[in-house]
């Protein structure tokens, strides 16, 4: 149907508006200052300095140390985020009753408040004096596992993730399910005359049939890994610790200026400059996921 | 289900009442973790420090003015009214703008409709840090930094792909005869919209609008960056600079009260809309 003009106008107007204030603009300026000395958020001057933002930024062990970090957190969150995920999937294809008690249950906590959250973790749970952990390894005898100290330097990037992994498993579990949902059930049932069991039919049907919630999915926990902030700088409220500075959080250290290298005159430019290596990370993976993930057409019902 | 009639039928069910019995046990475990440590934090929260500190809640009773104290001298309930209104103004303005955008885009045919649906899916993947350094700018220039309108704004902005992902889809459902019949009646395109399509899309625009409020509810980003002073704070900033502070306050049981403080609206949510929260993000996983 076509539509008048002045409705196209009008209707479109606000929203493109809204678009190219917030992300056309400071994406194309935030390019421009990567190439930039910026010496301040206001009244600053700026002046060429060509690729040495980005230089300087990649040979420095403090912006290098975060990718470590998050490749870590997109390697094994990950790992443990699509394993739960299917793990409860499987689970769920015994033919459990009371299944939206349970899938509530799984994925209530998203609906919780990152800093509750993480407060709830650092402060409760993992507390080494009235924690959860504590208070139930000792109940059941495992005193060497009630001793350890979950938010001491070696462990916390492992605890974080623990934290992170519960908290967010319902997420993917519930939409790797609704793509489980809409495969025919007679395929299974075909499977099951011809012997297979649980776990084979999980591989040989569940499986392929997914490609495309698996590419989104993928796509989806790529790209929040790379931006990985709230969760880890609210863990740890009082100090941000290396252990578990993301790429994100030194950004915005470097921007904001609550380290000692930020706020000098060449760190909004490198903080411009690791920025756009972020989004190149998000658009390489996103394309490199897509094609791995490729749709493809031939699989038959 | 038929009844299986060849040999080994009995282990093989055996085996089936093994596994699910398996699975009856982790969900039931995963269960009882989820609500043991959402029920602790409950307790302690009307607890005393001391008593969370010795594991022995509740021993001297109920101790409701942890949460007086949290909202009036950690001044959460500033905070609580502080998000209300960045939440609830910006939830309108959402809708507002996404609403009639997402309309024509999912229902009729012009040139550059495609380009810009695809903009604002490509929107969903850029880095908060790509567009906070020349957005902070501009907030300074328009004295906007540290402002109730300047937290809204950013937002607004920042909801509208997602909406407009949401309702596209939803819009582009309805039957095709329903504006040409509006049309008929006399309706102009616009009126058509008004009057028609926006009543029809109401259950599309409730869920996008709990999504939204659960997503702004829980920002924390943003307001980092935009509202962080004593007076403007949102809930979740107010948390952590209590929970900073911890080491001087040492008042635990009013920092539990406050978890419960932040959490419980969304929990409250969920506990009447979990169905359709769920089935909400099912929707995605669809249009996949």
């Amino acid at each position: 149907m076509k539509a008048s003009r002045r409705m196209l106008f009008l209707f479109l107007t606000p929203a493109l508006l809204a678009y190219v204030f917030i992300y056309v603009y400071p994406t194309l300026q935030t390019v421009y200052f990567s190439f930039h000395r910026v010496t301040a958020f206001a009244g600053g001057q700026i002046e060429f300095r060509g690729l040495r933002n980005y230089v300087e930024l990649v040979r420095n062990p403090l912006f290098q140390e975060p990718f470590v970090i998050i490749l870590k957190w997109w390697f094994f969150g990950g790992a443990a985020l699509f394993g739960g995920a299917f793990f409860f999937t499987v689970l769920f294809m015994t033919g459990v009753r009371f299944k939206s008690f349970w899938r509530a249950v799984l994925y209530g906590p998203n609906l919780i408040n990152v800093v509750a959250m993480t407060t709830m973790w650092s402060q409760y749970i993992y507390s080494s004096r009235y924690g959860l952990l504590k208070t139930f390894f000792e109940a059941v005898g495992l005193h060497s596992l009630a001793r350890i100290q979950w938010t001491s330097m070696d462990m916390l990037l492992r605890s974080v993730l623990i934290a992170y992994v519960w908290g967010s498993v319902g997420y993917f579990f519930v939409f790797i399910m609704s793509g489980v949902e809409r495969i025919p059930t007679d395929l299974y049932e075909a499977a099951r005359i011809d012997g297979a069991n649980t776990v084979q039919a999980f591989f040989r049907i569940t499986l392929p049939l997914l490609r495309d919630v698996l590419r989104v999915a993928t796509v989806m926990w790529s790209i929040t890994a790379i931006n990985m902030f709230a969760f880890p700088k609210t863990f740890t409220p009082v100090a941000m610790p290396r252990q578990t500075t993301t790429p994100a959080i030194y950004l915005y250290q470097l921007a904001f200026g609550t380290t000692t290298e930020g706020a000098g005159e060449f760190a909004l430019g490198k903080a411009a400059a690791g920025s756009c290596l972020l989004l190149i990370l998000v658009i390489v993976v996103a394309a490199v996921i897509g094609q791995l993930l490729k749709e493809r057409r031939e699989v038959e019902y | 289900m038929p009844e299986l009639t060849r040999r080994g039928d009995f282990y093989f069910r055996a085996r089936r009442w093994l596994v699910r019995g398996f699975a009856y046990f982790v969900l039931a475990a995963w269960t009882v973790f989820a609500f043991y440590a959402v029920g602790w934090i409950l307790l302690s929260s009307i607890s005393t420090t001391r008593e969370i500190f010795s594991n022995t809640l509740l021993r001297s009773g109920i101790h409701v003015e942890n949460y007086v104290k949290a909202l009036t001298t950690h001044s959460m309930g500033r905070y609580f009214i502080n998000s209300c209104v960045y939440v609830a103004i910006s939830l309108v303005f959402i809708v507002l703008i996404a609403g009639p955008a997402a309309y024509v885009l999912s229902r009729f045919e012009f040139s550059g409709r495609k380009v810009i649906q695809l903009l604002f899916v490509a929107a969903l993947g850029v880095p908060g840090m790509m567009i906070t350094i020349p957005l902070f700018m501009v907030f300074i220039r328009l004295n906007l930094v540290g402002t109730t309108l300047g937290l809204i704004i950013v937002y607004v902005c920042t909801s509208i792909p997602f909406t407009l992902y949401f309702l596209t889809g939803f819009f582009g459902s309805l039957p095709r005869e329903l504006e040409e019949s509006a049309r008929m009646d006399g309706c102009t395109d616009i009126g058509a919209f008004w009057r028609i399509m926006l009543p029809l899309a109401q259950p599309a625009i409730v869920t996008t609008t709990i999504f939204n409020f659960i997503g702004l509810w829980n920002e924390y980003f943003w307001a980092l960056i935009m509202v962080n002073s004593p007076t403007r704070r949102t809930l979740a900033l107010g948390l952590q600079y209590l929970v900073q502070s911890m080491r001087y306050t040492g008042d635990w049981a009013g920092m539990f009260a406050s978890v419960v403080i932040v959490f419980l609206p969304t929990l409250i949510l969920y506990l009447f809309l979990s169905e359709k929260i769920i089935a909400g993000i099912t929707v995605g996983a669809v249009k996949a």
